[in-house]
């Protein structure tokens, strides 16, 4: 075996281990603010590092927005279902709360982008 | 000779880190979101004629939304509906009987001809129940509205009620012609809900119009139903994370693709609970109850996005074990994810190099 050959061997083992070891886990984004739009308009946006309650009135009904500990849910919801009351609150980038009888969507946002997720299967 | 290869070296730890992100990666042409089919649905489009294809995206979504509503009495399911209603023997003295079962009483209904999109529904439906052993099942509506799914106000039925109900129910009684796409069922109380599996379709109609438009790239997402159209324009692959069911923890993983439909169920969204027990919206057939097979979701992973949606709420309902197995008959055509409640995380051998998680897997092989 050439001395050349040797190293390229030794460079390949090398980088296989570095791509194993150095695999990329799964990187998320901690969302800096929400962003809550109705029925496709923007509503507003708030910073998740301020404790706060916002009451969001739209069209269709009432949903109040709890954020705390960096994290946005629904608190409180007047349709039937309040399934939006039992979404995974927005913690990172690119997380959703989707209301869908008050068309509303509270979506986490970071000047960094979304952690390289590009959307959720749920 | 040495520097040369610590560059080298350098270049590939670099690489390895960064994930290669330092390529220049585009803003997409279009991004789009809007309310259809009793869901949210939100695309990422890349290409010259981005924004007309997402109003012809949205123009096809509206339209499959206004063909087969539950809720909407012109739809052509609706219609279906209300054509069973009428018996096909009017007049008929058999009607008035009171003691006998409803079920007995109606006779056959006359043929009723199904729209293009509902007839390719019910087909593909009709196949995935007899190929899931009746796990798919699209005529559970009524029983799903007695516990108050989807919209609420939610409540647990008694099992009087429940049995009842499903007389109302069952695949096996439709009778259907794909040919001149005539319908019939024997029993005409029978109702037909695409909600396992029109999403999936819509994403399959839309991914044919975005062919038309010449758009190679693009992410769309049906209220957590996820269609891949090709890579990102500087082919690198979509990054599909999978919810997980526990609502404080991240994700289950994240999954990189290309050209596949990934469909996630689980009993995480749509539910409620009553002393302490959560009571979902996937129904069991047989007992007309929420499914209790041990899973907490499944994800499917394939092309066909129809498949994916159909599939992803078969296999919640069929459990680890019979889904595993159904699995093994159908290796080629899908990939799958599952999440029991004793938090195993299944995952089948073709996805592992393309799945990122912090959690320990099963293969399955």
């Amino acid at each position: 075996m050439k001395r050349n050959d040797f190293f390229l061997l030794l460079l390949l083992l090398l980088g296989t281990l570095a791509a194993f070891l150095l695999r990329p886990e799964p990187s998320t984004a901690k969302a800096e603010h929400i962003q809550v739009t109705v029925n496709g308009k923007m509503y507003g946006t708030w910073k998740l590092n301020t404790p706060q309650t916002i009451t969001v009135s739209t069209p269709y009904g009432e949903n109040v927005i709890r954020i705390q500990n960096g994290a946005a849910y629904v608190s409180k919801a007047d349709c039937p279902s309040r399934d939006c009351m039992k979404l995974k609150p927005v913690t990172n980038s690119g997380d959703t709360i989707v209301c869908l009888p008050h068309k509303l969507v509270v979506e986490g946002k970071s000047k960094n982008g979304n952690g390289g997720i590009d959307t959720i299967a749920h | 000779m040495f520097k040369r290869f610590y560059f080298f070296l350098l270049f590939l730890i670099v690489c390895a880190f960064s994930g290669c992100s330092f390529l220049t990666q585009k803003e997409p042409n279009s991004i789009r979101d809007f309310f259809a089919m009793d869901t949210y649905v939100k695309m990422i489009l890349y290409g010259p004629e981005a924004e007309k294809a997402a109003d012809a995206l949205q123009a096809e979504m509206m339209r499959l939304d206004r063909q087969l509503s539950l809720y909407s009495e012109t739809s052509d399911v609706s219609r279906l509906h209300q054509q069973l209603a009428v018996p096909s023997l009017p007049g008929s003295s058999s009607f008035q009987q009171t003691d006998a079962p409803r079920k007995e009483l109606l006779t056959q209904s006359h043929a009723i001809l199904l729209s293009e999109d509902t007839a390719e529904l019910l087909t593909r439906s009709l196949n995935l129940h007899a190929e899931t052993n009746g796990a798919f099942d699209i005529t559970l509506s009524p029983v799903s509205t007695l516990w108050g799914f989807p919209h609420g106000p939610f409540r647990v039925p008694d099992k009087t009620e429940i049995q009842a109900t499903l007389a109302r129910t069952g695949m096996e009684t439709i009778r259907w012609d794909n040919r001149t796409r005539q319908f019939s069922a024997d029993n005409p109380a029978i109702t037909l809900d695409f909600g396992g599996i029109a999403k999936g379709y819509a994403a399959e109609k839309m991914a044919a119009i975005l062919k038309k438009h010449n758009i190679r790239h693009a992410l769309l997402n049906l209220g957590g139903n996820v269609k891949a159209i090709g890579t990102k324009p500087d082919r690198s692959l979509w990054r599909v994370a999978i919810q997980h069911p526990d609502a404080k923890t991240d994700y289950l993983g994240v999954l990189s693709v290309s050209d596949k439909s990934v469909v996630t169920s689980g009993d995480y969204e749509r539910y409620f609970e009553k002393n302490k027990i959560r009571y979902h919206h996937i129904l069991d057939p047989r007992t007309g109850s929420p499914a209790r097979s041990g899973l907490r979701s499944a994800t499917i992973v394939c092309e066909d996005c129809t498949l994916a949606d159909g599939l992803s709420t078969a296999l919640f309902v069929l459990g680890p074990e019979a889904a595993i197995s159904f699995w093994q008959k159908h290796k080629e055509q899908f990939q799958f994810i599952l999440f029991t409640e004793n938090n195993t995380l299944f995952i089948t051998e073709k996805l592992l190099p393309v799945f990122e998680t912090k959690l320990t897997v099963t293969v399955v092989r």
